[in-house]
């Protein structure tokens, strides 16, 4: 039950399936030991998405100087056009877009458009500036726009 | 999180698919998370024994070397007091020359009664005739009988015939001069060589008769060798390793360091006052119960469930030392006292297992908050002469907090050991 609703976190933060089992791991593993601070009176579901999202956001923090930065911003850029073909895409498709982005890019996209935080709130965690958060989400959107164009349409 | 309206369709978009997951288990993926707790577990169980263990150990290792040269020690001074009721008994106008037991051992009781027929039997050694000559310096109402006995002794072994006698009489007087001179390395700790052994007929009595009575003042119980003069004032340079933690003896966190001066100064042979000024690099973690910063700090999204801290700090020692055993040219000493801290720079980064909006992340400052007397310290030390005037200290300690330090008012525990050059001044 949590395993499909933790890889559903890891996978949008991850470059891949098997990063995303191990991030998942890494989280379960934070999970059993330290149920001791669980407080049972409140739901379960936030404590271990607030747990999946930290450990991602860790292991963003680890890999930040092994990346290497995929530039998509030579993408031919065409009008974005024909929602049709987006809500056409399929759930794995999505995710496999998502992580054709460079991991500073698809970090905050998840953490700004999925997660719901702010972009103070985003240069705090990865230790960024504002302004860099908002410029790494418009550089995201750019490019997904770009992927989409590109593979879909 | 964000109340912010994202009315972007692409984010739109993005959000609304990535609810609709259906994502396949994977039986893999569930082995490789059920093998990682099960070494987890094991390291816990492997940590927790290997820290019993050495916890056990170590204070083993410390009672055993304690009761080891307290042993050691105690037998020192019961031989050397051995002796010297002995040496005084060689002083005793009463006493006749030593006696050689069939054993070869020497008989230290001395007849009165001059007549007895094993005194015909008795050698009497050049050493000791010496020895016995010199004490009667000290007293001239015995100076007669003790020329008399000597005299008769000379005599004796002058006229003898036997060469074996006189062989053994050279050997007999040279065991009794190292025998003497054992005791007088013993108080002394002087350098001890074969070539210092002066052949029975050239002892130097002037020598002689000096250093057995006032070797015999000089020794006292509290095991304060005379050789080494007590320095009134001492300098010294010292720096360890630090582990700090908060809250309690556990959580390590990566070792700091402490480097630093000391000054010395002895009240007594004993008994010293010790002031330091350390610079010193404390780390630790918290848990959130553990750390406390001042109140409202932790209102919007509550409280980390970890602290790091990373805090430079000068630490201002003030104890007393006590040497508690003396050796040759080391001795074993303990401490107690209290530490200030001046906090120079606080660094702290917050830890928390479900992050949510507004919580901090960090905080740094440079406080230079003071608290005096905020730790209590202890530590057990050996100290070695290097020279007259330089030793080499290695001194664990442990700091136990007395009040909470530092902007997160934690009760920090610290422990370690420094090692030491220390100058005497004079």
């Amino acid at each position: 039950m949590y395993y499909a609703y933790g890889m559903s976190i890891t996978l949008r933060y991850a470059d891949s399936r098997e990063q995303a089992a191990e991030v998942l791991n890494d989280a379960f593993m934070k999970v059993f030991t330290n149920i001791e601070k669980y407080d049972p009176d409140r739901p379960f579901k936030p404590w271990l998405r607030q747990i999946i999202v930290n450990t991602a956001i860790n292991q963003y923090h680890k890999n930040q100087n092994k990346l290497q930065k995929t530039d998509l911003e030579s993408i031919n850029h065409k009008p974005a056009r024909k929602q049709e073909v987006l809500s056409g895409m399929s759930y794995d498709e999505i995710i496999e877009m998502v992580q054709q982005l460079t991991p500073a890019y698809r970090t905050v996209f998840n953490l700004y458009v999925i997660e719901g935080f702010k972009h103070k709130e985003i240069a705090e965690m990865l230790d960024i500036a504002v302004g860099t958060s908002k410029s790494n989400l418009a550089k995201a959107k750019k490019n997904l726009q770009s992927i989409v164009e590109k593979n879909f349409i | 999180m964000a109340n912010e309206q994202h009315n972007d369709p692409l984010e739109e978009f993005f959000r609304k698919k990535v609810r609709e997951y259906d994502i396949e288990y994977k039986e893999e993926d569930w082995l490789k998370l059920e093998s990682r707790l099960d070494a987890a577990e094991a390291d816990n169980k492997q940590h927790n024994y290997w820290k019993r263990y050495s916890a056990a150990a170590a204070i083993i290792l410390l009672f055993s070397i304690l009761a080891y040269y307290t042993y050691q020690q105690q037998q020192r001074i019961d031989q050397l007091n051995e002796r010297l009721t002995r040496s005084e008994q060689v002083k005793n106008p009463q006493n006749g020359p030593l006696e050689i037991l069939p054993d070869g051992l020497f008989d230290f009781s001395f007849p009165n009664n001059p007549s007895d027929t094993r005194s015909e039997q008795t050698l009497n050694t050049k050493q000791s005739s010496g020895n016995i000559a010199e004490t009667t310096e000290n007293n001239p109402g015995n100076s007669q009988n003790e020329r008399n006995s000597n005299e008769e002794s000379q005599q004796q072994f002058s006229t003898s015939d036997s060469y074996q006698q006189s062989i053994a009489l050279a050997k007999l007087s040279e065991s009794a001069q190292l025998s003497a001179r054992d005791m007088y390395t013993d108080f002394e700790t002087s350098d001890f060589t074969s070539n210092n052994l002066n052949p029975p007929n050239t002892i130097d009595r002037s020598t002689n008769t000096s250093y057995i009575p006032e070797s015999s003042n000089k020794f006292n119980t509290q095991n304060q060798l005379p050789g080494r003069q007590t320095p009134r004032l001492t300098v010294g340079l010292m720096g360890g390793p630090d582990i700090s933690t908060a809250g309690g003896i556990s959580d390590f966190y990566d070792p700091g360091y402490k480097i630093g001066l000391s000054v010395e100064y002895n009240l007594t042979k004993n008994l010293a006052l010790s002031v330091g000024a350390i610079h010193s690099k404390v780390q630790y973690t918290a848990s959130g119960n553990d750390y406390s910063p001042p109140e409202g700090y932790w209102s919007y999204g509550g409280a980390p469930e970890e602290t790091i801290g990373k805090c430079l700090l000068i630490d201002i020692p003030i104890s007393l030392k006590y040497n508690v055993l003396h050796f040759d040219h080391s001795r074993l000493f303990a401490t107690g006292g209290f530490s200030s801290y001046i906090m120079l720079n606080e660094d702290y980064r917050f830890t928390y297992d479900g992050y949510s909006s507004g919580q901090p992340q960090r905080w740094q400052e440079r406080t230079g908050t003071r608290h005096w007397m905020s730790n209590a310290v202890f530590s057990l030390g050996y100290e070695v002469d290097l020279r007259k005037d330089i030793s080499l200290r290695i001194e664990p300690f442990i700091k136990v907090p007395m009040q909470e330090v530092g902007w997160g008012n934690v009760k920090l525990y610290s422990m370690g050991s420094f090692i030491s050059v220390n100058y005497n001044i004079f």
